[in-house]
């Protein structure tokens, strides 16, 4: 039993370990906090492959746990007064687009900057999207409909767009 | 301008982020399992320590002391830290989330654990020091014809006590409050 919950821990942080510091890195500022969320999302992790049934994916389920793990600690660490968090239809409205930026390093932490100011679920759905994945997937994880999905996808394209222009591409 | 990337090579951006991605050791993992699982369970055993060793005192009075009304009232006092432990139990006990549900169940369910928390503080007059008075009545009028009525002022303190556990639970309810519009606060819209 241990030794499945230990092989299955392991492939999954070989698959979604980069993905996960990513993830760790977008709830949590504080780089000593940031390394104790890390070590909680694994934690989690491997505590929940004790009961993975197989129902769905390894990425539904790693993301899933990773995103309760990483809210908890938000939640807990009681820092929400610290900043207003605000969802996607909020930040619509406050996007800047006169601000200039040219680096790959300064566009990753205008995105940083971002994606931390939102509220948890538009979070998990902004993290989901610059993974790469498509609304089907997101939905699986999130459990929001596809509609629902399909209009924030929208929305968070809009926010990028406008964010980092529409005039250019990075590396040209 | 001509440098600033699309949002689909923000996804680039995004994914090709440095990251260390240092494997955590099972070792050390099953460690910080064993941690955990400690810290739970000796938070349950500080829980009711306090009071088993008030329920030994009390018994130790029955026998020690001949007044009916003495052993009554720590026959009283007993059963009333009996009951404040299975309401413990009962109600202070934290529930458990599926560790794979949705983001918006898990703010859900920390914020019914919230209003659980606030509304068991809120109540403490009930469950918390409701039972222990018709025993400390009881045990107080005992001693009284022994050491006279000076010993009623012995009951001071205790209800000093009292009135202080009270106050204190109903801020760290008023807290919880604050805390539980904080999650609301997290809701997205739809």
């Amino acid at each position: 039993m241990e030794g499945s919950q230990d092989n299955r821990y392991r492939e999954a942080a070989a698959a979604y370990g980069a993905a996960l510091e990513r993830l760790a890195r977008a709830y949590e500022a504080d780089p000593d906090h940031r390394r104790d969320l890390l070590q909680e999302i694994h934690l989690a992790l491997w505590r929940s492959f004790s009961g993975w049934d197989e129902r769905c994916t390894l990425r539904t389920w790693v993301y899933r746990v990773a995103h309760n793990a990483a809210a908890s600690h938000v939640i807990r660490q009681r820092r929400m007064n610290s900043h207003v968090l605000v969802s996607l239809e909020e930040l619509d409205h406050l996007a800047d687009p006169s601000v200039p930026d040219a680096s790959h390093q300064q566009a990753l932490s205008r995105l940083l900057m971002l994606v931390q100011r939102l509220k948890p679920v538009d979070r998990q759905v902004i993290l989901s999207y610059l993974e790469g994945m498509d609304a089907a997937a997101i939905g699986e994880i999130t459990s929001l409909s596809p509609g629902n999905v399909a209009t924030k996808i929208h929305r968070i394209k809009d926010i990028l767009a406008r964010e980092f222009h529409q005039g250019g591409r990075h590396g040209e | 301008m001509a440098n600033e990337p699309l949002p689909d090579d923000i996804r680039d951006v995004w994914q090709n982020q440095p990251v260390e991605n240092t494997p955590m050791p099972l070792e050390e993992i099953r460690r910080k399992a064993r941690q955990f699982e400690k810290r739970i369970s000796r938070r349950n055993v500080r829980e009711y320590v306090g009071a088993a060793l008030a329920i030994a005192a009390f018994t130790f009075y029955i026998f020690r002391f001949p007044s009916p009304m003495i052993r009554a009232g720590s026959a009283l006092i007993i059963a009333g830290m009996i009951c404040i432990v299975i309401q413990i139990y009962k109600r202070a006990s934290p529930g458990t989330l599926p560790v794979d549900a949705s983001l918006t169940a898990s703010i859900a369910f920390h914020r019914g654990e919230l209003v659980r928390q606030r509304d068991l503080l809120r109540s403490v007059v009930w469950w918390y020091i409701g039972p222990i008075i018709p025993g400390l009545v009881v045990f107080c009028a005992g001693i009284t014809p022994r050491h006279g009525a000076g010993s009623l002022l012995s009951a001071v303190p205790l209800l000093c006590i009292f009135g202080l556990v009270v106050w204190a639970n109903h801020r760290a309810a008023a807290r919880l409050d604050r805390q539980i519009a904080e999650l609301d606060s997290l809701k997205s819209q739809s």
